[in-house]
């Protein structure tokens, strides 16, 4: 409840009512239209992924690999870090130097051309879009913020949008390689097959 | 005393069991304080488009409103409502029921429209404009006898700076206390309060309501 303190008349003082009594807006135009469009789209994918999920087990732990085979040559970083590894620096390392490490690293598999957005995927493109714009505004926020607490979480948080893009973009990128595979397309890289 | 997503009072929840929602009155008087059924909840959970719908048209309103309040910007606002069910729909797993459902969507809805105040502002929200103790009184004339004038009263409102507009609004109508306000807006309790008092002394000057503050 505020602190009617502020107010002379406490819940009938008459600018407090005035602001209370102010008229309800209604948007200019029905949004719900595109709204139930964006839910449809994205009940879609949802639906269907568990589904292709299941038919194509095993190739998409082969499309992992040829993705994996794609990324790492360019990158030049070594393996990427094993589950569990990713926020949780070693004993003794300071965090905010830990999280620019992970947001550089990051920042090396987003950009990599393996994992350009497919431009045909609005769904995807819209994702893309609204995470980097997310990650601009969190650099704004980084290059006026203190040091201490406040810009740990910054670059925790360019840690967390960061590894979302990276998720977006690994999925289409699955969802690719999967459909390549099923136009019989794929599995051209047969040295994977050696063993 | 206020909950986790800044609803008033657990003796002013909801009743569920209500066959039709309904809006609740007593310490609230945000228009987001609507009752909703638990199963009209259940049914936009699993995907249903009608009961997303219904859900949608019945926070359409308040929805736009609180955004318009606080971005003063009418297509700013139906964005904002747009992003924020998007938002509600998506992660309605997210609601436990620990507060009352309108409570938990006006709370995304301000995420929202704060998100977007921070898109407007190169240093975030820290770098909205707000109201300076020292700074100029406005030239508006008093004018008593006018402040049943809803228009005018908009107009003051909107002619606050955001981040004193979004603290007047959230504090005065919507309910919230300066703890949550701050931090909504990552900013300090006193901070909530001194712009709150500025605000309020501004609309009175503004609108012509001489009553002394006692902050």
């Amino acid at each position: 409840m505020p602190d009617m303190r502020l107010f002379d008349d406490g819940p009938h003082d008459p600018l407090l009512h005035c602001l209370r009594a102010l008229p309800e807006c209604a948007p200019d135009s029905d949004g719900w239209p595109r709204l139930a469009a964006e839910l449809r789209a994205l009940q879609a994918r949802t639906i269907a992924r568990p589904v292709r999920r299941r038919r194509v087990l095993t190739g998409l732990a082969l499309a992992a690999t040829v993705l994996l085979a794609l990324l790492l040559p360019r990158g030049g970083h070594g393996p990427l870090p094993g589950p569990g590894t990713a926020g949780t620096p070693a004993p003794g390392t300071d965090p905010l130097a830990a999280l620019v490490a992970q947001s550089q690293w990051l920042e090396t598999l987003v950009s990599a051309p393996a994992l350009a957005p497919d431009a045909q995927d609005s769904d995807q493109v819209l994702l893309d879009w609204g995470l980097r714009q997310h990650i601009s505004v969190i650099d704004q926020a980084l290059q006026v913020a203190a040091a201490g607490e406040a810009r740990q979480q910054l670059w925790q948080a360019r840690v967390d949008a960061l590894s979302q893009l990276l998720q977006v973009r690994w999925a289409s990128r699955r969802e690719g390689l999967h459909d390549g595979m099923a136009d019989g397309a794929a599995l051209r890289p047969t040295v994977l097959w050696s063993n | 005393m206020a909950g986790a997503c800044g609803w008033a009072d657990p003796a002013d929840s909801p009743a569920c069991d209500r066959s039709r929602p309904s809006r609740i009155h007593g310490n609230v008087s945000s228009r987001f304080a609507i009752a909703v059924e638990p199963g009209l909840i259940a049914a936009a959970r699993a995907g249903s488009l009608p009961a997303q719908e219904r859900l949608y048209r019945l926070f359409e309103r308040p929805g736009h409103n609180l955004a318009l309040r606080l971005l003063a910007d009418p297509d700013d606002a139906r964005e904002v409502l747009h992003d924020a069910m998007l938002k509600a729909f998506t992660s309605l797993n997210e609601f436990r029921g620990d507060c009352p459902f309108w409570a938990w969507l006006r709370k995304i809805v301000v995420n929202a429209a704060l998100m977007r105040l921070r898109a407007r502002q190169p240093r975030g929200l820290e770098g909205l404009e707000e109201l300076d103790a020292a700074g100029p009184l406005p030239a508006d004339v008093p004018d008593p006898g006018r402040l049943a004038d809803g228009a005018r009263v908009e107009r003051a409102l909107a002619a606050l700076p955001a981040a004193t507009r979004t603290v007047v609004w959230l504090y005065c109508v919507e309910g919230w206390t300066h703890a949550e306000i701050a931090g909504a807006l990552g900013r300090s309790v006193s901070f909530s309060k001194s712009q709150l008092a500025r605000g309020l002394a501004r609309l009175r000057r503004v609108l012509g309501v001489e009553v002394s503050i006692h902050a």
